[in-house]
């Protein structure tokens, strides 16, 4: 068995296609429907790497990156987070800004669509990176 | 004689509201003040200001989420709404995406501290286009 991947997405659909891509290549899926289940997962799984999704109830990807930021998830931290959505880079990091001050501190940034191959590809040099490190 | 402007400040710092009522008060308008994003969109629909004033970071409902929901009132949509936030605004104006399927276009941004001057043209500025 590969790698675990936490994928933190509120569309049912996402997280099946995502996560049948990610397990056509052995990586271990663990699902999240939205921010407060994703860093619960995030706690209790130890992944080797987060896909989240911005746009969700409850906690959205945006307050899930500035939770985060607190020093009482200092040793997640290094776990890698890779934002996967159908909102624009650009826009994304300029809300993020105007809401908190900060830049967005993320590993990756893939906007929806995607395909399987380029998914996989940033996966795997996520993790790749982290085990390096 | 005209109607006074009426003018709907939502901010929950208490000295930014004092002084900002202050300087607006300075000219014909009326300022209805609302601490929190809830209270903003309940005053908003009671009061129906011609320009609203509302602040990004907030408790109990931010102002995205606030301005999201007055986007999405026919009622309320067309009244200007001006963002105000504590972190520099630079660059062009893009749409901020707020929940799944809306982007945000509110008329401005301010950013704090905003001098009298600028705040009292800015308003001006949208309440014309009004």
């Amino acid at each position: 068995m590969k790698e675990k991947i936490l994928l933190v997405d509120d569309d049912p659909d996402i997280l099946d296609a995502i996560s049948m891509i990610l397990q056509s290549q052995g990586y271990q899926v663990v699902t999240a429907r939205d921010g407060v289940e994703g860093l619960a997962s995030l706690r209790a799984e130890k992944p080797a790497l987060m896909i989240l999704d911005l746009l969700m109830p409850k906690m959205d990807g945006f307050a899930a990156c500035k939770e985060l930021q607190d020093p009482r998830w200092a040793k997640y931290r290094d776990i890698p987070i890779l934002i996967l959505t159908s909102v624009r880079e650009e826009a994304s990091r300029r809300r993020y800004e105007l809401e908190t001050g900060l830049e967005l501190d993320v590993d990756d940034y893939v906007e929806k669509p995607v395909s399987p191959d380029i998914l996989l590809e940033r996966v795997g040099r996520l993790i790749k990176k982290k085990e390096k490190a | 004689m005209k109607k006074r402007a009426k003018i709907l400040l939502v901010d929950d710092d208490e000295d930014f509201v004092e002084a900002t009522k202050a300087i607006l008060e300075t000219r014909p308008y009326e300022v209805i003040v609302a601490s929190n994003g809830d209270e903003g969109l309940r005053k908003a629909r009671e009061e129906k200001p011609d320009l609203i004033l509302l602040d990004v970071i907030m408790p109990v409902k931010n102002g995205f989420s606030a301005a999201e929901q007055l986007k999405r009132d026919p009622e309320l949509a067309k009244i200007p709404t001006l963002m105000l936030t504590a972190f520099a605004v630079k660059g062009v104006q893009s749409s901020i995406p707020v929940s799944r399927g809306f982007a945000l276009e509110t008329e401005d941004y301010i950013d704090k501290p905003v001098s009298p001057e600028e705040l009292l043209a800015r308003v001006e500025r949208y309440l014309k286009k009004g």
